[in-house]
This record gives structure tokens, C-alpha cells and sequence, in this order.
């Protein structure tokens, strides 16, 4: 913007200029004669950037400019992470109404736009309480054909430790 | 007409957001969770990185800093999210103190354009008897040169301070935006946030660039015009004043105009998509997931619902940041304003039509500026509110 404060100050300069040397003169023809002199240098001073803004466009700066907004990955993470401690807790809960109490459960879960694919479950019996009703089945056969209707995922790889 | 648009926009953004900044009550009920909710909020507050914005609280005077209670960020957050945070008397006093404090700094400059006017109203009544037609010249030179240093000096200064709050707004943007698009990823908001990214730029960047370095330095231009054109009996400038003025009107209108329409559709669009798509994603749980899809949709819920909060409440708080800080500078420049119509039409009756009539022409060019600082602020204030709208619809 530096040309443009020149260009105004150039055509402040001229009228003040021209305001003096009209109030010096006294009222002849010459006074006219220079009033018209310096009215038409001021439109002269005025059109003078026209040519090059025709020919070379206007060149604004616009150099700081902010590059990207950062989304602050570490707090997506933990949010994601809330969602997952949330789908471990619902596991343990169903189980917990199955019969199957104070089991831990481990979620490996992939987020994608705000939808999430259940990877992997990891299931330590380690301090489970098993109900005397299902004593008699294979806990580990139970337990995975459980998580898979669970998740609704039947692909979902399960771990089962203790 | 712009009022008739500007309520147009406003009704429109309301009625398509149901906007509720207090919902931690509503949903705590609905839930029976209300326990849980305040330890989620709790923990997500704290989780949430607020260094930057603590950091630009932390410059600001001591009035606006009693504005927000004189806590830290987070805990106004919460404060707000308890519902106590608004006190109406702190916001009604820093207005009357904004306006006291103007009122005082215009006063001189007000009786200084009377002296000057009467100065001249003076020694031209004395024409004819002591004085010549040349003299009356030279002393109407100087009262205008006197007068138009005195309206040059406050307007560059009203100016120079107006960028300054355009800086600190975009400061503010780069601060909050961040922040408040963090938590839409976290809602699940990835249609809006995409959207609302580039605007951020655009807004941050191109918007309030295009008004510090086109539109103001245009009503810049446009002043000096009026200045010269008055001040010469020979070189009329009124016709090239009015031409940079409408220039500088159009570029601000255009460009808040197509702002504006941009992110309305597109926020509007973005924000239905992404609350249809949570809502069918939350179906999809409690209907294909037969047992646990129940507690997992429950889990989730209170998960997002303590994430809106937060960015509900931390988009209030940066409406209020706004508020004071747009707030004094058009108090400013509206007071400014007044007091150069007021001087116009108190130095008319003197019979110096030429002073009153730049005073008057000023009072007049200077509300370009309170529409510049008004428009972006309502841009600001918008894009907020959309914010604020768009993860409630997926609740």
C-alpha cells in the first residue's frame, strides 16, 4: 500500500501547494490562468497510477496468511479413547448379565470419520466369576461366540488369557 | 434494506438452530447421569489444551479481564456450563465506562472545532471594515488547515485503533477455532469440521486482510479526499471522495455478502449431514449390536453430550471475548461520530458553512468505519453460533 500513500500525499501536496499560490495572487487573468495550470496537474498526479494498475493488476500483500488450522490430535486420541473405555465397559456389562462377573476387557479399535471397527478383543479371566449355571460349557467357546454377537462383528479377532 | 437482510439471516440461522448453551441440566435428566456427566465434563476440561487462549486472556486489561469473573478460561467454561457465569451489571458498567471514558477524550476536540468556527465566523464578520477579501482568504486557509488537522489526527487515530481490534480478532480466531473444531472431530463432526476449516482461513486471512489492507485504506483515501477538496476553492475532490467511498462500501459488501452465503449453506448442509449420520451411527448400536448396543449408546452419549457442552460453552465465551472487544471500539467511533454531527450543527448558526459542513462530512464518512468493525464482528458472532448449532443436532 506504500504506492498508494504516496499517490495521496503527491495529490495533497499539489492542492496545498495550488491553495498558496492562489491566495498570493491577486484576481487577474494569471490567477485563473494558474488555478487551471494546477487543476490539471492534480488530474495528471491522479490518472498517473492508472497505466501500470492496467498493466500489471493490483499487487496486494497478502504474505501472512495462516496456513492450516491444527486439530489437536492428542485430545481426538483421548476422546477416542473415552469411546473405546465405553465400549469395554458395555462388554463387561453384558458379560456381567450372562454370568460371567469381574472379567477385564481389552478393546483394539480402529476410528475412520467418526464411525469405529472392532479389531481385536483381548478377555483376561484372571479374577472372573463364573455363574454356577454355566459351569458346565467351554467358558473360552462361550466367551468368543459372546464378543462376536457382542461387537456384531464376527470377524473380530478375541484373545482370552487366565 | 441491510437491516431487512440482517434479520433475514439472523431468523433463518435461529430457526434452523434450535440453540441451547445450557443443556448440561436437560441432558443430565434425560440420562439419569448427572454424576457421571459433571465428572465427564470435568475430565474433558481438563484434558482440552487452553494454553493459547489463557495466554491471550492473560494480555488483557484488568476491566475486561473482571468481565470473565477474573478466572482462568477453564474455569469459566465451567462456570458457564453451571449457568453462572453472565453477570448483565458487569457487562452494562463496561459500557457506561466505555462510553464515559470517549466521551471525555472527544470533548476538547468538539470545543476546539467551536473555537476555531467562531475564530472565523469573527474576523469574517469583520471584512469590509478592517479586513480584505485576501486576508479573509488566508485566515479561511488557516481555520480550515487547523480544523482538518484536528479531524485528520482523531480519524487516523480511530483508524489505527480499529485495526488494532481487527489484529486482535484474528487473533482471537486463530486461537478459539482451533479449539472449537478440535472438539467437533472429537463429536464426530468431520463434515463441518471440513467445512469450517478453509472458512477459518478465509475468514482469519482473506476477510479481515481484505478489510486492513483494501476497504480501510479506501476510506482512507476517501477522508483525505474530502479533506483536500475542502480545503482548495480550486480543485474540487468531492466526486473522487465519493468514488473511493463507494468503492470501499462495495468491496465490504461483496465480500461479506458471498462470506456470509458461503457458510451459511455450506455450515448449514454440513451440520444436518453430520447430525444425521451420528444419529444413524447411534441407531445402528442400539439396533445391530443387540445386547450391548443399549450401554453403548448410552456410553457414547455421555461422551459427546460433555464434549458439546464444552464447545458450546467455550463458543459463548468467545462471543463475550468479541463483545468486549468489539464493543469499545464502536462505542468509540459511534461517539466520534456524534460528536463531529454534533459540532457541525453547533457551528452551523455561526454561519461557517465550510467548517461545519467537513465537520458534518466526517461525522458522516466515519460510520463506513462502524460498519466495517460491525461487519466483521457479525461474521464472527455467526460463525460462532454456527459452531455452537452444529453438534447439538446429533444429540
Amino acid at each position: 500500500m506504500k504506492f498508494v500513500s504516496a499517490w495521496v500525499m503527491s495529490i495533497l501536496g499539489i492542492v496545498i501547494i495550488g491553495t498558496i499560490v492562489d491566495l498570493l495572487l491577486s484576481k487577474s487573468r494569471l490567477k485563473n490562468f494558474i488555478r487551471s495550470i494546477f487543476a490539471t496537474v492534480c488530474i495528471l498526479v491522479i490518472i498517473t497510477p492508472l497505466p501500470s494498475i492496467v498493466k500489471n493488476g493490483f499487487d496486494m500483500d497478502f504474505s501472512d496468511l495462516v496456513g492450516d488450522i491444527q486439530i489437536d490430535d492428542d485430545f481426538v486420541g483421548f476422546s477416542e479413547r473415552q469411546k473405546v473405555i465405553a465400549l469395554e465397559k458395555a462388554i463387561e456389562s453384558a458379560f456381567d448379565e450372562e454370568g460371567i462377573s469381574k472379567l477385564s476387557v481389552k478393546a483394539d479399535v480402529e476410528f475412520e470419520s467418526g464411525n469405529f471397527t472392532v479389531k481385536r478383543i483381548t478377555v483376561d479371566l484372571t479374577d472372573s466369576v463364573i455363574n454356577e449355571n454355566l459351569a458346565n460349557i467351554n467358558k473360552y467357546e462361550f466367551i468368543k461366540e459372546r464378543v462376536k454377537k457382542f461387537t456384531g462383528n464376527p470377524e473380530v479377532e478375541i484373545i482370552i488369557n487366565g | 434494506m441491510r437491516i431487512k437482510i440482517l434479520a433475514i439471516i439472523i431468523i433463518a440461522v435461529s430457526a434452523v438452530f434450535p440453540t441451547d448453551f445450557y443443556e448440561a441440566d436437560s441432558l443430565g435428566m434425560r440420562r439419569g447421569g448427572d454424576g457421571e456427566l459433571t465428572t465427564n465434563i470435568e475430565e474433558i476440561a481438563d484434558k482440552l489444551d487452553l494454553t493459547a487462549l489463557e495466554e491471550f486472556l492473560s494480555n488483557l486489561t484488568e476491566q475486561q479481564k473482571s468481565f470473565l469473573g477474573g478466572v482462568s478460561a477453564k474455569d469459566f467454561i465451567k462456570k458457564i456450563i453451571a449457568g453462572d457465569a453472565i453477570d448483565l451489571n458487569s457487562i452494562f458498567g463496561f459500557i457506561l465506562s466505555a462510553l464515559g471514558a470517549n466521551a471525555k477524550t472527544f470533548l476538547p476536540l468538539m470545543l476546539a472545532l467551536i473555537a476555531v468556527a467562531i475564530a472565523y465566523n469573527v474576523i469574517n464578520s469583520m471584512k469590509g471594515k478592517f479586513a480584505s477579501d485576501s486576508v479573509e482568504s488566508i485566515v479561511r486557509f488557516a481555520c480550515m488547515g487547523i480544523t482538518l488537522i484536528l479531524l485528520i489526527t482523531q480519524v487516523y487515530f480511530v483508524i489505527n485503533s480499529a485495526v488494532g481490534m481487527l489484529n486482535s480478532l484474528k487473533a482471537q480466531t486463530e486461537i478459539i477455532f482451533p479449539i472449537l473444531l478440535t472438539l467437533m472431530t472429537a463429536i464426530g463432526a468431520g463434515a463441518s469440521v471440513s467445512v469450517y476449516r478453509p472458512a477459518v482461513i478465509v475468514f482469519a486471512s482473506g476477510m479481515i486482510n481484505l478489510i486492513t489492507t483494501i476497504a480501510i485504506p479506501l476510506f482512507l483515501i476517501s477522508v483525505v479526499f474530502t479533506a483536500v477538496g475542502s480545503l482548495s476553492s480550486g480543485v474540487k475532490l468531492k466526486e473522487m471522495s465519493s468514488f473511493f467511498s463507494t468503492v470501499s462500501k462495495w468491496v465490504l459488501n461483496t465480500s461479506f455478502f458471498l462470506f456470509m452465503a458461503f457458510l451459511s449453506i455450506q455450515g448449514i448442509t454440513a451440520s444436518v449431514y453430520d447430525g444425521i449420520s451420528i444419529r444413524t451411527t447411534k441407531f445402528a448400536l442400539s439396533k445391530y449390536v443387540p445386547v450391548i448396543g443399549g450401554y453403548l449408546s448410552e456410553g457414547f452419549n455421555l461422551i459427546m453430550a460433555g464434549s458439546v457442552l464444552i464447545k458450546n460453552s467455550l463458543g459463548l465465551t468467545a462471543i463475550l471475548i468479541l463483545l468486549f472487544t468489539v464493543l469499545p471500539y464502536v462505542i468509540q467511533i459511534v461517539l466520534l461520530s456524534l460528536t463531529l454531527r454534533l459540532t457541525a450543527a453547533i457551528t452551523e448558526p455561526l454561519g461557517s458553512s465550510e467548517i461545519s459542513g467537513v465537520v458534518g462530512g466526517f461525522g458522516k464518512n466515519i460510520n463506513l468505519l462502524v460498519a466495517m468493525i460491525l461487519g466483521v464482528g457479525f461474521l464472527y458472532f455467526v460463525f460462532i453460533l454456527l459452531i455452537i448449532a452444529t453438534g447439538n443436532l446429533s444429540l
